[in-house]
C-alpha cells in the first residue's frame, strides 16, 4: 500500500510540474488516502469514470479538445464503491494557483481522477483548467500505462507542447 | 527544464516554433548543449516566420543563395529531389510563399542526434515536436518504444513502434488543424488523419511523411515503392493502414 501511495503522490507531482511549467517544481510531502467507509453521500458532481471510460468508436474530429474520459470536481470520497480507496494529493501551488487531485484506485489501478482544486482567476488560468488541465491528466495516464519513450505526433506547437504527450514523458520522475 | 532519471538526462527546448525533446546519456551534458545551440542556429537561419532569417529575405529576393548559409543550398538540392520523388507531393512553397520547413526540422534533429552520436553516447533519442530520432537503443540492449499519438483521440496512442537507429515522423491534423496542403489542388489534404513514416534517419522520414499526408489514399502504394521506408496511416474516417514491411517494429 505504502508503494501504491509512493506512485500516486508521483503521478499527482508529475501533473503538477505539467502545470508548472517553467516555474520551480512545488514539492508535493505526501498523500492523504480514506479508504471506503459505511457512507455513500453523493460526492462532487459527474461520477461518470475517468481513465477507465470506454468511448467505443470515436468519430472523427477536428476539435483539439477532446478530453480522455470526464474529470469531475469535488471529493469522490464519498461515493466509493467496495475495494476502491481514494488518495488525494495535498494541495499544490503553481504558477497558475493552488491545485489538487484525487485519485480512485482499485487492485492498484487508477479508476477515477477527480479535481478537488484548480486556478479559476485569469483568462489564462480558465483555459488550463478547464481544457489543458483534465486532458493532462489523461495524457500523463496513458503515457505511463503504454511505457514509450516518446510520442510521435502531428507537430505541435510551442504552446501546445505542455498538452501534448511527450510533455508529460519530459516531466515523468 | 532538465531533469530525468540516474545515469539519464531529459531536455526540452522551445525553439523552431515547438519544443524538441531529449533523452540522452547524463554523460552527453555538453554535446546537448551544442546540439541545442544547433537548432537555435537553425531557426535563426531557417525560420518562415522570422522576417531577419536567410530563408525569409531570399524568399523576399533580398538575398541571393549565395549570400545565404551554404546550407541553405544544400536543403533546396534536397527539397527538390524529395519534391521529384514524390511528384511534387512534397513543396518548398506549401502555403504559396518559399519554407522549407517541411525538410528543415527532420534534417535539423537527425543532425543534432548526429552531434551526440559523435560524442560517443550509445543510445539517445530527440523529438521535434512529434517527429522522433532514436539512435542506439534505450540501454541494456533495449529497443526505444515510440507512442503514435491516435489523431482522432486525443492523449490516446494508436499503437506503439519499437526499434533501434531508426527514426518515426508523423503528420497530421491532430495538434495544428489541417495544414498541410495538396499542392496539386491548393486544398487541404483531407483523405487521412494521420500518416506515420518510419526509416532511418529523420530528415527523409519526415520530409516523406509531410509529402505521404499531401498523398492522401495514394500514399500507401508511393511509400511501399520507397526501399527502407514504411508507414501505418489512420484516414479521416477513422480505418487504418499499414505498408507490407510495417509490422517489423510492432511490439
Amino acid at each position: 500500500m505504502r508503494r501504491v501511495i509512493l506512485t500516486i503522490a508521483g503521478t499527482i507531482a508529475g501533473l503538477v510540474a505539467l502545470l508548472s511549467f517553467k516555474s520551480h517544481l512545488p514539492t508535493i510531502p505526501s498523500a492523504s488516502v480514506s479508504t471506503t467507509g459505511g457512507s455513500s453521500s453523493t460526492g462532487g458532481s459527474s461520477s461518470t469514470a475517468g481513465a477507465g471510460s470506454t468511448g467505443g468508436t470515436s468519430a472523427p474530429s477536428s476539435s483539439p479538445a477532446t478530453v480522455p474520459g470526464e474529470f469531475p470536481m469535488g471529493s469522490l470520497a464519498g461515493t466509493l464503491t467496495a475495494g476502491e480507496t481514494a488518495v488525494t494529493g495535498q494541495v499544490a501551488n503553481t504558477v497558475y494557483g493552488p491545485v489538487q487531485i484525487q485519485l480512485v484506485m482499485r487492485n492498484g489501478k487508477i479508476v477515477k481522477v477527480a479535481v478537488l482544486r484548480q486556478p479559476m482567476n485569469t483568462i489564462n488560468d480558465i483555459r488550463i483548467g478547464d481544457f489543458a488541465f483534465p486532458k493532462l491528466i489523461g495524457e500523463t495516464l496513458t503515457a505511463q500505462t503504454a511505457k514509450v519513450d516518446a510520442v510521435s505526433g502531428a507537430s505541435y506547437t510551442s504552446a501546445g507542447y505542455i498538452q501534448s504527450l511527450q510533455s508529460a514523458l519530459d516531466n515523468r520522475a | 527544464m532538465t531533469g530525468g532519471q540516474a545515469g539519464r538526462l531529459r531536455h526540452a527546448e522551445h525553439v523552431m516554433g515547438t519544443v524538441v525533446s531529449f533523452d540522452v546519456p547524463a554523460c552527453a551534458g555538453q554535446e546537448l548543449g551544442r546540439a541545442v545551440r544547433w537548432l537555435h542556429w537553425v531557426d535563426a537561419t531557417f525560420s518562415p516566420y522570422r522576417e531577419d532569417s536567410d530563408v525569409s529575405r531570399f524568399g523576399a529576393g533580398a538575398l541571393s543563395l549565395p549570400q545565404c548559409a551554404p546550407e541553405l543550398n544544400e536543403v533546396l538540392e534536397a527539397c527538390a529531389a524529395v519534391s521529384a520523388l514524390s511528384g511534387g507531393y512534397f513543396t518548398t512553397t506549401p502555403g504559396g510563399r518559399f519554407d522549407p520547413s517541411g525538410y528543415v526540422k527532420g534534417w535539423a534533429i537527425e543532425r543534432a542526434a548526429a552531434m551526440i552520436t559523435a560524442a560517443g553516447s550509445a543510445g539517445h533519442c530527440v523529438n521535434g515536436g512529434g517527429d522522433v530520432q532514436c539512435a542506439g537503443d534505450r540501454g541494456s540492449g533495449q529497443p526505444w518504444r515510440i507512442g503514435i499519438a491516435d489523431p482522432l483521440r486525443a492523449g490516446s496512442l494508436a499503437l506503439v513502434v519499437a526499434g533501434r537507429d531508426f527514426a518515426v515522423a508523423t503528420s497530421g491534423v491532430a495538434e495544428r488543424g489541417r495544414h498541410i496542403v495538396n499542392p496539386h489542388t491548393g486544398q487541404p489534404a483531407t483523405d487521412l488523419a494521420s500518416v506515420t513514416v518510419v526509416g532511418a534517419g529523420l530528415t527523409l522520414t519526415d520530409a516523406y511523411a509531410t509529402a505521404a499526408f499531401a498523398m492522401g489514399s495514394g500514399a500507401r502504394d508511393w511509400v511501399e515503392s520507397l526501399d527502407g521506408y514504411e508507414a501505418f496511416a489512420i484516414t479521416s474516417r477513422g480505418a487504418d493502414w499499414q505498408t507490407s514491411g510495417f509490422a517489423a517494429y510492432l511490439t
